[in-house]
């Protein structure tokens, strides 16, 4: 193996393990919301119903979208301005819905704390983690758009410090921040829906 | 039949928005509440769909493959000790005391107030 295939390795191997910490990050805030659904089922299902299931389904579709465009650039013989410019436009898009959404929330009084709307044991408590776990991954969501944004533009300005191996690490940790939105999607937007 | 990279992509995008309709339609069905059991399984599946076609899970190196693996096993182990815990603590929770906030003096006296609002603590302290 040459150092140049070594040193791309080690890189890649070196993301997997911070991805590997962010999965037990994630997974703590999971496991929480686990034990609140078993003690209060009610409750969770009552606030579940309050979440904008419209926006979370739309924000889902584009986050799936980025991340095909990611792949597109990523798999490419040659980076493509345009398909990471549109990941971009679409991580931006999706915080701007994520926005919009938490002002509903302020204004239907979904705010954990006094003043609250629901009086269900257990639905201040599934707000409370809806907006740690959505919050969180919008930090995460953030910081990959802006290092896709970096990447457009030096894609558009062949820059020497692109390589393919710096932009397969970023696409890797874009994926992760895809794959924990896919999971948070039913946990929060989707539960309780159905009449039974 | 080789499919061209826009073709496998395009495949992979319809397969996600696919099952994002999907789980988004059976979260409406009576299923006793298995719901979220299917809205898992589907997320799942999605999941799985990003990690090999995207990241290409599959062909990333074994020790790349076991940090990850580390990492969802530990996620595992905790949860399993964290459920153990809870469910074989006796749970007496105690009674829940909501905030108050005591009526105002509307009839005290200027002086007499200002001296009723000075808390205890305050004038602990002060002395």
């Amino acid at each position: 193996m040459s150092v140049e295939a070594d040193r791309a390795e080690t890189a890649r191997f070196g993301l997997w393990i911070f991805l590997s910490t962010e999965v037990l990050f994630f997974g703590a805030l999971l496991l929480a919301y686990a034990w609140g659904r078993v003690y209060w089922p009610e409750g969770f299902a009552t606030a579940s119903r309050h979440t904008d299931v419209l926006l979370g389904t739309l924000n889902t579709g584009l986050l799936l979208t980025s991340s095909v465009l990611v792949a597109l650039a990523v798999e490419s013989p040659a980076p493509r301005v345009w398909s990471l410019l549109m990941a971009t436009a679409l991580g931006l898009a999706f915080l701007a819905i994520k926005g919009l959404e938490y002002r509903h929330d302020w204004r239907d009084a979904l705010i954990p704390g006094p003043g609250f709307a629901l009086p269900e044991r257990g639905a201040q408590l599934f707000f409370e983690l809806y907006f740690v776990m959505t919050a969180l991954h919008a930090v995460h969501l953030l910081i990959g758009t802006g290092v896709l944004g970096i990447f457009a533009w030096g894609s558009s300005s062949r820059a020497a410090w692109l390589t393919p191996q710096r932009l397969e690490l970023a696409g890797l940790y874009w994926h992760f921040v895809d794959i924990v939105w896919i999971v948070l999607y039913p946990l929060l937007y989707l539960a309780g829906r159905a009449v039974q | 039949m080789k499919l061209s990279l826009h073709q496998r992509l395009a495949a992979v995008w319809m397969g996600l928005i696919l099952l994002m309709l999907t789980s988004l339609g059976g979260a409406y069905l009576p299923l006793q509440g298995w719901n979220v059991a299917l809205g898992m399984g589907i997320a799942c599946l999605k999941a799985g769909m990003v990690l090999w076609c995207f990241m290409h899970f599959g062909r990333t190196s074994t020790p790349a493959r076991l940090a990850l693996a580390a990492g969802v096993f530990t996620v595992l182990v905790l949860s399993a000790l964290s459920a153990l815990e809870g469910a074989t603590r006796a749970s007496e929770p105690a009674a829940m005391q909501p905030p108050r906030q005591l009526p105002p003096l509307r009839d005290a006296a200027p002086l007499k107030r200002s001296t009723a609002a000075r808390s205890p603590a305050t004038t602990a302290s002060s002395d």
